[in-house]
């Protein structure tokens, strides 16, 4: 049972940075980001193949973490410069990375004979090791983001996302600011992935189905705590999690989770637009 | 940081939801209440799978009757599914074990820390995907076909046939490594070769009024997505009047031409025997290799064969009809 | 100096501005009247970079900004509109939003946000000067009135003096008092800090009394400039002019 409790929190921890980059782009941005999953994929892609050619995991997640942005840069491009609203521009990046992730990645690769990060803590347990690593890169990745936003640059970004033409007016170029934005957030989502390869030990090109609905119920949860980007967010997506676990563990059929997740969704959203209604914060 | 646990709040809620929720999980913990339990992981719900699964139940029942219990969940194609399963049962105390119908669960089985043995079947290339160098236990059966009784069965039923269509999704690893080892086959053997692909059981529709174009034959190899959408394909083929042969046995039935594939049924038997000899005679798991079955039946549709109008002299005796 | 030579604006067909040609000089507050649709908001946007110009061309103090953006344009040009929404980041507290327009000119950088706000002291005690009863600093926008929201955004508009200051119908959605004191605080603040100041009105009144210059505006051209310290003029001579 503690198992079951440990794979929970493990998760837990690695979707949170999808979390965090549903976060940047729907709430801050204001832009409901379809194309997260082809940054999951992509990530996830890029590790196997650097698996194979012989990276480190340390190097190989690097690697990962500088060239996961230009998904970000794409979904970008084609939403401001080609005008394409999101449902479109979600639909092409995934299907374009389809290919190049499968390019990559093949359709599916294995690489759990390959050393992973999480077996390089001397003298802890593998799972433990995951867990605590897992944990780490979720903390460390909040604590920056959140640092950012009470920066110059961070100030601007939350700036593009209320007010792009107020933002002119300041002398700054909004699509600058949304161009970072987006590539922070897929450089998470990217990096998740990768950690998602190391993790499970292979690749697979359907393995970045379903991790939006993952993400977003997440943020959900999480926002009906705080309206902050904070630890709230880990523990949102930590409870997801839970909620799955648990439906399994009472033997609900798994096909039921996604009914439930669907109910859980409707239900958390109503409950903020009644909060949201009383105190007019957006 | 200190902004982030300022809400001491905050933090207090994520701690009393985790208590919770391991307060739950030990209230709600099922007891134990047969000697053996295995928790069934299957990839899909398609007739081969579905046959896997009733092949292994029956033999373990034969041997053990009512000592054993199984706990059995469907991944219905997902991989995250599947993944959240495996995690499952990993974690959970009662199972002594876990079966892995067809690649995708045994992947997601594969790569947890449990001691609990994994017993797979239907997996086509367990090598492939790091089955045999794990260090998990585990042992099973694969469902390998052989592409040159494809190819005989091929030139058998239709003798005049000069292009072949590949037809399988190329998003599964199983699919691809059959497929390619009928292609290397089918152009030894002489054929022209298109190929066509979907990424999903959605675009099927879609693809299959050109696949059938200009054709002599329709061949998919081991692929989940044909198997789930078997009836609509092997309807288009007759309408179209173009031979539909898969690698499936049991999909013959569902309205396809002919297959020379593996009884899954025995497949499922023969991954029983495994689980048997590791339960109750003590083997250890690893001592217990993968392999293939050298059952290999050819069978055909009679009422597609001669719907097709194919020459009834050119069936032998051999071949089993349904 | 801003020099508006033959400029012309033409929205699906129709000439909003049409080949119109002015000058304002240094030292001008100069307010525009005219009816709805006579294109007051139209020479605005031009001014602005909102909107190009189909023909003609622009000059600010001997640089050709014609052809430049809105960005381009926002070192030295600074508007103010009548929505209170436009004017500020409502989702932000007003020391964030004093900040932001501080950063006006410069690069971003990675350095804590707020901490610009200690090198303009000048500024920070404008906004006490502003808001004289509330410590108003660390407060939501969202949770200002509309006239606390128009100071606050004509705050960040000055925050860095701007060579050039638009102000389309500013006081239009506060009350009079918060209107007056607005306008009382502009027109110190243009005069010493020597901003070229162009401002749309409906008040005739406030037409005639702030400023140097009226311009009226009708069918896309300007068909008078008055000097009201020259020539005075009663609110109903002005009516019979905008005709």
């Amino acid at each position: 049972m503690w198992d079951l409790v440990e794979t929970t929190l493990m998760f837990g921890c690695l979707y949170t940075l999808i979390v965090i980059s549903t976060w940047i782009t729907s709430i801050l941005l204001r832009y409901d980001d379809l194309s997260l999953e082809a940054a999951f994929g992509f990530g996830g892609a890029l590790q196997a193949r650097l698996f194979l050619y012989g990276f480190s995991p340390i190097t190989s997640l690097i690697i990962v973490l500088i060239t996961g942005p230009c998904v970000g840069a794409f979904t970008g491009f084609l939403h401001l410069f080609l005008g394409l609203n999101n449902v479109l521009t979600g639909i092409i990046v995934v299907s374009i990375f389809f290919s190049i992730n499968m390019f990559i990645g093949t359709v599916n690769m294995s690489v759990i004979q390959y050393k992973n990060i999480f077996s390089m803590l001397p003298g802890v347990a593998t799972s433990t090791a995951t867990l605590l690593i897992l944990f780490s890169i979720a903390l460390a990745i909040l604590i920056f983001t959140s640092w950012l936003l009470t920066t110059q640059i961070g100030l601007l970004m939350r700036a593009t996302g209320s007010n792009p033409l107020l933002v002119t007016h300041l002398g700054k170029s909004p699509r600058r600011y949304f161009f970072f934005s987006l590539m922070l957030a897929h450089m998470f989502t990217a990096l998740a992935g990768a950690l998602f390869v190391q993790h499970t030990g292979y690749y697979s090109i359907s393995s970045n189905i379903g991790i939006l609905v993952i993400a977003l119920t997440g943020l959900m949860i999480a926002r009906s705590l705080s309206k902050r980007l904070g630890i709230e967010l880990l523990i949102g997506s930590c409870a997801y999690q839970a909620i799955i676990a648990f439906t399994l563990h009472l033997q609900i059929d798994p096909n039921w989770s996604r009914f439930i997740t669907a109910f859980l969704l409707i239900a958390l959203i109503s409950l903020q637009r009644k909060s949201d209604a009383h105190s007019q914060q957006y | 940081m200190i902004r982030l646990i300022n809400q001491n709040k905050t933090v207090f809620i994520g701690v009393a939801l985790l208590t919770i929720f391991i307060l739950l999980l030990v209230i709600t913990r099922p007891t134990k209440s047969h000697r053996f339990t295995i928790g069934i992981l299957q990839t899909a719900s398609h007739p081969a799978l579905d046959a896997v699964a009733k092949g292994f139940k029956d033999y373990l029942h034969e041997k053990l009757g009512n000592t054993i219990a199984f706990v059995e969940r469907n991944a219905q194609g997902n991989a995250s599914q599947a993944q959240m399963i495996a995690h499952y049962f990993h974690g959970e105390q009662c199972l002594d074990g876990i079966f892995a119908i067809a690649t995708t669960a045994a992947q997601a089985a594969m790569q947890h820390n449990s001691n609990k043995p994994l017993f797979v079947a239907a997996v086509t290339d367990p090598e492939a995907i790091g089955l045999k160098s794990s260090t998990i236990p585990a042992c099973g059966i694969s469902d390998m076909i052989d592409p040159d009784k494809q190819v005989t069965l091929l030139k058998t039923l239709v003798p005049d046939a000069k292009t072949v269509t590949l037809f399988y999704n190329i998003g599964e690893i199983n699919a691809q490594t059959t497929a390619k080892k009928l292609h290397d086959a089918l152009i030894d053997a002489g054929y022209k070769i298109k190929t066509v692909n979907v990424t999903q059981i959605s675009e099927v529709p879609l693809v299959i009024d050109r696949a059938l174009k200009m054709t002599d034959a329709l061949i998919s190899p081991i692929d989940n997505t044909v198997a789930c959408a078997i009836t609509f394909i092997a309807q288009k083929a007759l309408e179209a009047k173009v031979p539909f042969i898969v690698s499936d046995n049991l999909l013959v039935e569902r309205g396809a031409l002919a297959a020379a594939g593996v009884n899954y049924y025995e497949i499922g038997r023969a991954a029983g025997s495994c689980v048997f000899e590791v339960l109750h005679e003590g083997k250890k798991v690893t001592a217990i290799d993968f392999h293939t079955p050298d059952i290999a039946d050819y069978v055909v549709n009679k009422k597609t064969f001669d719907s097709l109008g194919l020459d009834p002299a050119l069936l032998p005796d051999n071949f089993i009809l349904v | 100096m801003l020099i508006l030579n033959n400029i012309s604006v033409i929205y699906h067909g129709i000439k909003a501005l049409n080949d119109l040609s002015i000058t304002a000089y240094n030292d001008d507050f100069i307010t525009i009247i005219g009816h709805n649709g006579a294109g007051k908001s139209t020479l605005i946007k031009s001014i602005e970079g909102r909107v190009m110009v189909d023909a003609g061309s622009i000059f600010l103090d001997n640089l050709d900004i014609t052809r430049c953006t809105i960005v381009q344009r926002a070192s030295f040009i600074s508007t103010l509109h009548q929505n209170t929404k436009l004017g500020s980041i409502h989702d932000m507290t007003v020391e964030e939003n004093v900040a932001l327009a501080l950063y006006k000119g410069k690069n971003a950088t990675l350095d804590n946000g707020l901490k610009i706000l200690e090198k303009h002291p000048a500024v920070l005690a404008h906004l006490e000067q502003l808001f004289p009863h509330k410590d108003i600093k660390k407060e939501k926008v969202v949770n200002l009135s509309g006239g606390e929201r128009q100071m606050l955004a004509f705050l960040m508009a000055t925050a860095i003096p701007p060579r050039l200051l638009l102000l389309d119908e500013p006081t239009a959605a506060l009350d009079p008092a918060a209107a007056e004191r607005m306008l009382e605080f502009i027109t110190i603040f243009v005069r010493h800090h020597r901003i070229i100041t162009i401002m749309i009105t409906h008040d005739l009144e406030t037409a005639l009394s702030q400023g140097n210059k009226i311009w009226i505006i009708n069918h896309g051209k300007i068909i008078h400039e008055i000097n009201i310290h020259e020539r005075q003029l009663s609110v109903e001579q002005l009516k019979l002019m905008m005709q």
